[in-house]
């Protein structure tokens, strides 16, 4: 397996240099790619996606598999219901509203989103909990970036993320699977973590409804369950939120959840996983191979207790 | 319709039925009709397949204690040999596909997990009566010690069941309801056995 290596892109990587000699036309170019966003009926396309760091060059796993094999647990507890019922789900408009320990709190359209922030592609591992694996490219933003925008109070210690709450749209099937609407939430150190991202597309495409339409978290070192869909609240706290996996079943969910190959799930050991695309079983790596690069926030704490 | 000519109706009848689902899931698996993760459905259905098997074996013994049918007992080798098989199908999914046939993993997974453990369990309780469901084996048994030894299918049922629970991350209501059958279907056979043991003395 292609090992992780603290990627320290060079400039002409950052910033194509066409690009870079031709920022009117690429800002035209995300005009451009911004109103067809904003129009219903939107063709499947984002703003210009310019390449980010951290991105692993494993192969990808097929945008069929991605998008056709997805726990969205509010569409259905199938792994295809979400593909056949997430289309209930409107996102246009679509806004965030932030709130809790911040300096500018207030909702936030999707437009403001995408035309303040430029729009990366981010390559990354997804190790679920249920011991699958894809790998997936992202498009999206740092969350520190927006994190950074609205201004976070010294206060704040943790960041709770709330999706959409209509369970009218759901099928019943799901409506009473969980406790509604479903909630994630990070510390603050690794909400504003650069690997950690919003994203609004994958493979250069809008992201589709199954998968999290139109903005969803992307914390690639720990669980997918942890990377919450459809976001439409963000809030900054001083106390540390509670999840809804993890209220639901604290022993085999933890408010961390980071991939870790030697805590085991009741139903799933976690030493290995399945690579979707290739059905090859692999060994599952620290931190899903992000090792290097977040091991320090945990520093100190045990994490077989604060799995 | 002669009884000894409706016995093997059911016998052969039953031993080609019951390969029909297993020959419509090999089929839809190398015809790639299983979705985007055709192993999965695989295990998922292998394992269903196994334990309605299973049922339908345990609900035929209770059902002969009020039908005193004799071709109907024919049926209950058929049922309890592909309650087995397709167990084993279950256990080569879950060994060469989902573990992708590497020990190392799989061996760890038998060490460590708790399903894995009841599955295997199952499996080996039920090994015995699938190796002794030929004709013969009653005769060299001795009928009274074959009967004995087929009363594993119990405790089977009890681990299969529990195998089912540990893997179900909501409680389904199909589960709970094939768990108080099976509790009632051992009710009733210990019951009847109670019964039984107090007519003969």
């Amino acid at each position: 397996m292609p090992r992780f290596s603290y990627p320290i892109p060079a400039s002409s990587e950052i910033t194509p240099r066409s690009d870079f000699l031709n920022r009117r036309q690429l800002l035209t170019a995300m005009g451009a790619g911004l109103l067809a966003y904003a129009t219903p009926g939107r063709s499947q396309s984002l703003p210009e996606v310019v390449p980010g760091p951290f991105s692993t060059d494993e192969a990808l796993t097929s945008f069929d598999v991605a998008t056709g094999y997805c726990n969205f647990f509010e569409f259905g507890p199938a792994k295809d219901d979400p593909a056949q019922h997430a289309h209930a789900l409107q996102t246009d408009p679509w806004s965030i509203e932030i709130d809790g320990l911040v300096d500018r709190p207030g909702p936030i359209a999707m437009e403001d989103l995408l035309a303040r922030f430029p729009i990366e592609e981010r390559i990354y591992r997804l190790r679920c909990v249920e011991a699958w694996s894809m790998v997936i490219p992202w498009n999206g933003f740092a969350l520190a970036d927006l994190l950074a925008h609205v201004g976070v109070k010294s206060d704040a210690r943790y960041v709770r993320f709330e999706a959409f709450d209509d369970t009218s749209i759901m099928p019943r099937a799901a409506q009473g699977l969980l406790d509604w609407p479903y909630v994630e939430a990070l510390r603050l150190d690794e909400a504003v973590h650069p690997l950690t991202i919003l994203a609004v597309g994958m493979y250069g495409e809008v992201m589709p409804n199954q998968n999290g339409a139109p903005i969803r978290l992307v914390v690639p070192w720990k669980y997918g369950f942890k990377s919450i869909k459809s976001i439409k609240r963000i809030s900054l706290l001083a106390e540390r939120p509670m999840p809804t996996w993890h209220e639901k079943s604290p022993r085999e969910y933890g408010f961390y959840a980071n991939v870790n190959p030697t805590v085991r799930h009741p139903r799933w050991h976690q030493a290995t996983e399945r690579r979707l695309h290739d059905g090859n079983r692999i060994r599952t790596e620290m931190f899903n191979g992000y090792e290097e690069l977040v091991a320090d926030l945990y520093a100190g704490m045990d994490l077989e207790t604060h799995y | 319709m002669q009884a000894s000519r409706m016995t093997s109706v059911i016998r052969w009848g039953l031993w080609g039925a019951c390969g029909v689902p297993g020959l419509f899931l090999i089929w839809h698996w190398q015809t790639g009709q299983l979705g985007v993760v055709p192993h999965e459905v695989m295990l998922h259905r292998t394992g269903r397949y196994a334990l309605l098997f299973l049922m339908a074996t345990l609900a035929l013994g209770f059902i002969q204690a009020f039908i005193s049918w004799r071709p109907l007992y024919a049926a209950r080798r058929p049922l309890g040999v592909w309650t087995f098989l397709y167990a084993c199908g279950h256990a080569m999914t879950w060994l060469f596909l989902d573990q992708g046939g590497i020990w190392e993993f799989a061996l760890a997974e038998m060490r460590e997990m708790l399903h894995v453990k009841l599955g295997i369990a199952g499996l080996l309780l039920m090994l015995p009566l699938a190796l002794t469901s030929v004709d013969i084996a009653p005769r060299l048994l001795g009928f009274k010690l074959w009967k004995k030894l087929h009363l594993l299918v119990w405790p089977a049922a009890i681990v299969v069941i529990a195998h089912t629970w540990v893997v179900s991350r909501f409680q389904s209501p199909l589960v709970v309801v094939l768990t108080l059958v099976i509790l009632f279907l051992l009710a009733s056979r210990l019951y009847a056995a109670r019964a039984q043991s107090k007519a003969k003395t």
